[in-house]
């Protein structure tokens, strides 16, 4: 296949600019190496290959040494250098993130959702992002608003080294794109290190190898230095990708010439430098020029150009305007339009409703206003609706593509969210118990929770992740525990924590419309009241349009300030708030004890907190988490640090006792827990003091 | 109600040892009124001491002589009223409060409400207050706020009564307290109970924040500050009251120069005046067994051994207090000889805690410096301290069969501090003129 000179000669420019990017970087290493980078030197030509070949409607991964892939879609070397040196005005993140780590939502240029420094973990995302184009195609959901009959579908490339290609995560990715015919290239480029651990030391295959155990994925390997084959293979596999909606692997061997990043330095400890100097396409490229009747003059005039421009710009990024301190505080969070309670909390002829189906009904009313939701997870499907048919009927209603089982793979269910959200959609999906969210944690935490604060307010992640959690009665170590603490610790992610129906059904919501990822607790003691004494989780269904702004704590029970009494503010969520409510009735304290629902974890509503507290003079905190580093006990020193002068007794704090797990025999389970008699007993600890 | 009732006067009590009069506050009964016997019939202030004249008898109130203000003598007649046993039933008891004392023009109408706190939540009255002393101090920050805004002092925050856990003063109770009117606000702890405070919980002196001034800084050595501290609990603790009597040391003094020499050589030991002063105490002691005693809150403890201190200048040039066991049983030899090595060793700073410890009374020889008397300060917890001045010679009347002549004769003040809490001036004036006589009858005859 013939190649148009044009593109070898834009080619070959980018090329040598990529070259002269690596050169001035060494040039100034004192400089450059204030902030860690790595550049693509040896890895150019395959990643350019792909780079100008990707159309505006496409998405791309590309990981942190494709600088070369950025080049290829049109990025300027001053764009690629003011984020080296971490400029305000870098285009990809504003300074936040590392050389190389992009992030785009041009108009015109292929969409980047947010590339954490994570290797591999761009798997799961891109993934997600090429399920989400296919549900859209599924639903008839256009890609673009005029989308006419010619429009070439969208493909996604995630681009990986072959050594990231070893973890687990890319596993999971690998067998959802194979298992539902994905629209997705995995660009793997192989340069046979591992940072100092060599391909022998860390793998039994390569990628090519591996990707065979995967039906459905197509694997091509390459040799990715050859510009010619390169860019003829890739724009084949996107022919195929587009027309025939499935996914493939291209294998690129490739060499490593320059350092694994500006701090682990090659001459240390590598001894293959001038074998893989060979391989260098850089030569090989000039080659093809010539054989193509390009001058020597001509290839003279481009490097030159591109020496000139790289050097050029390369002043004008680095005496470019700094972040101000100001700037760490943007785009934590995307703004909400639930910001106040909207519809009827108490529909006059409402119905009374158990939480699970006030969850149930909220994402079906959800569902059939919005095309763009969908809700996926393990056996959430058809078959079972839920483990406890928290999901019950909506597949029926909904069908298989909105409504689905997933693989046990909690890092898919969490992760792929990034995508399907950079593609519009707004799924909500759920890992079975709190005690499998751990898997899940890497990608909420490396991807889900900072995609909107280091792309720099570009992508915001829409997506609710249902939580089953809390004990219930005899469930046991794994299926019994709780793990807020953990979850709330992860900033850029929205945590609520309702205790009863009304309160969960407009939360979720708010939490759907929210286009900020929201972590939604669900109390399996409560979604039936099944547990004894948490009949107030049942309530009259609010109405359709019902939305309760997350980020609002709610006092439960209320009390008028009294000089004369000793009071107390419980300030609690969940389960909490079931025992509190019992424990002060049960003493006949009501008067006396102020309930304070918190319902959203973070934001945390700490203006209703303190009121409450400074009101009261004595506050005592509770949860069902154990006590040491938890939540509850961060947020009592928070109450300390405003309300010092308020205060007639020190915050005090009851939860979990503090072992490993909750175990399975119903003594120890009962030992383990808070219960309204160990709340009572607090309570008047408290209101002796 | 006709029969015939003895009319009797109301006097102001004896109301203290020092105190001659007082003030009338106020008076709590009108003419006419029944009153029960102990029943607070006024209010009176004295220099020291705000205290409330109870009535002795069952009786009516027949006449009030004296008015708010006014001040009156001890035993003056105040009122008068007719004994009678008859029971109020007309009008209810007044009830009656020991407290407040009022010290402090009070701003506040503390009146009714004042009452209601007392009787509740516990009993009334003075008594009420002063075990409602706070001991737990701990404040939360929101009742030392809630003290700032409504400017109650730590001395007032120290007197509401307390519910919390360990006796804590809770929200609750101050806004109870202000709302009952504050009835503590101006309420003075009294003495006894400083007295039974002290006992528990150590002196305390206040701190008047004086300006010290400015100058060379002398740090007091760790046996320096004991000894301060030691002193001023001493005059906080004892009421120190200093008797004097002048002793004729003629005979004693010639005695001891024509026989030091002699002693010396006889016994290896230099004869000086501490070992005479030694025996003639100890001997005074054993006539007075009170004076060496301790008082230990209601009790007083007296002592069956006669240890004798003695100071004793340290080469730091503190006084320290070696000790002469059983004194009172022991010949001049030994006395002299044990007066002696405790003198040198502790010039050699060679003292045990057994060579200073036990003592039962105190000697203290400032005619060494050259004073002709002083007031001793009581070494703690022994009920008396002798201080003996410089023997000096002077011309005296001495009683003769024949008539009166002046001689030249050997004198010397002797000085007794005692703890007048419980030794009185008849005890300790008789034991002093015990120790003189001992001086002055000196057997000048006597061989060594």
């Amino acid at each position: 296949m013939k190649i148009d000179k044009e593109i070898l000669k834009e080619a070959f420019s980018k090329l040598a600019t990529a070259k002269a990017l690596t050169e001035i970087y060494e040039e100034h290493f004192k400089t450059t190496s204030k902030y860690v980078h790595a550049t693509s030197r040896g890895h150019e030509v395959i990643q350019l290959a792909v780079g100008m070949q990707l159309n505006p409607q496409d998405y791309v991964f590309p990981y942190y040494r494709d600088d070369s892939i950025l080049l290829g879609l049109g990025m300027t070397p001053k764009d690629l250098m003011l984020q080296l040196h971490a400029k305000k005005d870098d285009p990809f993140s504003g300074g936040r993130t590392y050389y190389s780590h992009p992030s785009l939502r041009d108009e015109d240029k292929p969409k980047i959702p947010h590339q954490s420094s994570a290797t591999g973990m761009q798997a799961i995302p891109a993934t997600g992002t090429a399920m989400g184009i296919q549900y859209k195609e599924l639903e008839n959901i256009p890609h673009t608003e005029n989308q006419t009959e010619d429009f070439e579908l969208p493909v996604v490339v995630c681009s990986l080294g072959d050594a990231s290609v070893t973890e687990g995560e890319v596993a999971e990715a690998f067998q959802m794109a194979g298992l539902k015919q994905l629209p997705i290239l995995f660009l793997v480029q192989d340069n046979g290190w591992d940072i100092s651990a060599t391909k022998d030391e860390i793998r039994a295959q390569s990628a090519y190898e591996y990707i065979k155990g995967f039906k459905g994925v197509e694997g091509i390997t390459i040799d990715g230095t050859d510009f010619e084959k390169s860019y003829s293979t890739i724009q084949k596999v996107f022919k195929t990708m587009r027309e025939e909606r499935r996914p493939f692997l291209v294998h690129a061997d490739v060499p490593i010439l320059n350092h694994h990043t500006s701090g682990v330095r090659m001459d240390f400890y590598r001894d293959d430098l001038e074998e893989h100097q060979k391989d260098d396409p850089y030569p090989k490229m000039i080659e093809l020029l010539k054989n193509n009747d390009i001058s020597d003059s001509e290839i003279e005039a481009i490097e030159l150009l591109a020496k000139l421009k790289v050097k050029e710009q390369y002043q004008e990024a680095y005496e470019a305007e700094d972040p101000k301190p100001e700037d760490l505080f943007t785009h934590d969070f995307a703004p909400t339009e639930i910001t106040t309670e909207k519809g009827e909390r108490s529909p006059e002829n409402g119905e009374e409703a158990v939480m699970v189906d006030c969850a149930i009904h909220a994402i079906e009313e959800i569902m059939q206003k919005h095309p763009e939701s969908l809700l996926y997870g393990q056996d959430v499907g058809k078959r079972l609706g839920g483990v406890f048919r928290e999901a019950a009927t909506l597949a029926q209603k909904f069908g298989d593509n909105r409504v689905f089982n997933t693989a046990i793979q909690e890092a898919y269910i969490v992760g792929s969210t990034v995508g399907m959200s950079a593609v519009g959609l707004k799924p909500f999906v759920e890992v079975q118990f709190a005690d499998y969210i751990w898997p899940g944690l890497n990608q909420l935490f490396t991807e889900v929770s900072r995609s909107y604060y280091l792309s720099n307010g570009k992508w915001p992640v829409s997506m609710v992740l249902r939580v089953p959690t809390g004990a219930y009665g005899s469930g046991g170590p794994y299926h019994s525990g709780s793990s807020e603490s953990v979850v709330c610790n992860i900033k850029g992610l929205k945590v609520v924590y309702p205790s009863n129906g009304a309160d969960l059904k407009g939360l979720m919501k708010a939490a759907y419309y929210d286009p900020n990822p929201v972590v939604i607790f669900e109390h399996k003691g409560l979604y039936w009241s099944k547990v004894p004494g948490t009949k107030r989780a049942t309530s009259i269904e609010p109405s359709e349009d019902y939305v309760l702004p997350i980020g609002k704590a709610n006092i439960v029970q209320e009390i008028w300030k009294q000089d004369e009494e000793e009071t107390i503010s419980i300030i609690t969520y969940g389960m909490g708030v079931h025992w509190a409510m019992n424990a002060a009735e049960e003493l006949g304290l009501q008067n006396q004890i102020e309930v304070v629902d918190l319902r959203t974890l973070a934001p945390l509503d700490m203006e209703t907190i303190l009121k409450s507290v400074k009101k009261c003079g004595k506050c005592l905190v509770i949860t069902e988490e154990p006590t040491e580093n938890s939540f509850a006990g961060a947020l009592t020193g928070k109450i300390q640090e405003a309300c010092f002068k308020e205060l007639d007794a020190p915050v005090m704090l009851l939860g979990s006792e503090n072992m490993p797990a909750i175990p399975l025999n119903s003594v120890l389970e009962e030992t383990m827990i808070p219960s309204t008699e160990k709340v009572k007993k607090k309570i008047q600890e408290l209101l002796e003091y | 109600m006709s029969k015939t009732n003895k009319n009797i006067e109301i006097r102001l009590p004896k109301l203290g040892e020092s105190i001659s009069e007082a003030t009338i506050i106020t008076w709590l009964v009108e003419v006419g009124d029944i009153v029960e016997k102990g029943q607070a019939l006024l209010e009176v202030a004295t220099d020291k001491v705000d205290s409330e004249v109870p009535a002795l008898e069952n009786g009516k109130i027949t006449a009030i002589l004296t008015a708010a203000d006014e001040v009156v003598k001890i035993n003056q007649v105040l009122a008068t009223m007719e004994v009678s046993d008859e029971v109020k039933t007309k009008t209810p008891k007044k009830e009656i409060l020991v407290e407040p004392k009022i010290t402090a023009p009070d701003p506040m109408p503390v009146k009714k409400k004042k009452k209601e706190i007392l009787v509740s939540p516990q009993a009334s009255g003075k008594t009420t207050i002063l075990e409602n002393r706070n001991d737990n101090r701990f404040f939360t920050p929101l009742v030392q706020k809630i003290a700032i805004e409504n400017h109650i002092s730590y001395e007032e925050l120290a007197r509401i009564p307390a519910t919390g856990k360990d006796g804590r003063l809770r929200k609750s109770d101050i806004f109870k307290y202000i709302k009952a009117g504050r009835p503590a606000q101006f309420v003075q702890t009294i003495p006894e109970a400083v007295e039974k405070e002290k006992s528990a919980q150590g002196f305390q002196i206040p701190d008047l924040k004086l300006d010290k001034g400015t100058g060379k800084i002398v740090e007091l050595d760790r046996m320096g500050q004991m000894i301060a501290k030691h002193m001023v609990f001493s005059k906080i603790a004892s009421p120190h009251v200093t008797a004097y009597v002048e002793a004729d040391m003629t005979d004693m003094v010639n005695w001891r120069n024509a026989h030091k020499e002699k002693f010396q050589e006889k016994y290896g030991e230099r004869l000086t005046f501490t070992p005479l002063f030694v025996q003639a105490v100890a001997q005074a002691i054993k006539e007075f067994p009170m004076i060496n005693s301790s008082i230990d809150g209601n009790k007083v403890i007296v002592k069956e051994d006669i240890n004798i201190g003695i100071g004793a200048a340290l080469p730091s040039g503190n006084i320290i207090v070696p000790v002469i066991k059983n004194a009172d049983k022991k010949d001049l030899q030994t006395l002299a000889k044990e007066v002696n090595e405790l003198v040198d060793k502790a010039r050699n700073n060679k003292l045990n805690v057994d060579d200073t410890s036990g003592g039962t009374f105190t000697i203290s020889n400032v005619g060494t410096f050259g004073s002709l008397m002083g007031t001793p300060v009581i070494n703690q917890p022994e009920a008396a301290i002798l201080a003996t001045g410089s023997i000096k010679k002077r011309a005296e009347v001495m009683e003769y069969e024949d008539g009166d002549k002046i001689e030249i004769r050997q004198m010397m003040y002797l000085c007794l501090s005692f703890d007048h809490s419980y030794i009185d001036g008849f005890l300790a004036g008789s034991f002093l003129k015990k120790i003189a006589d001992n001086f002055e009858d000196f057997n000048a005859d006597k061989k060594i």
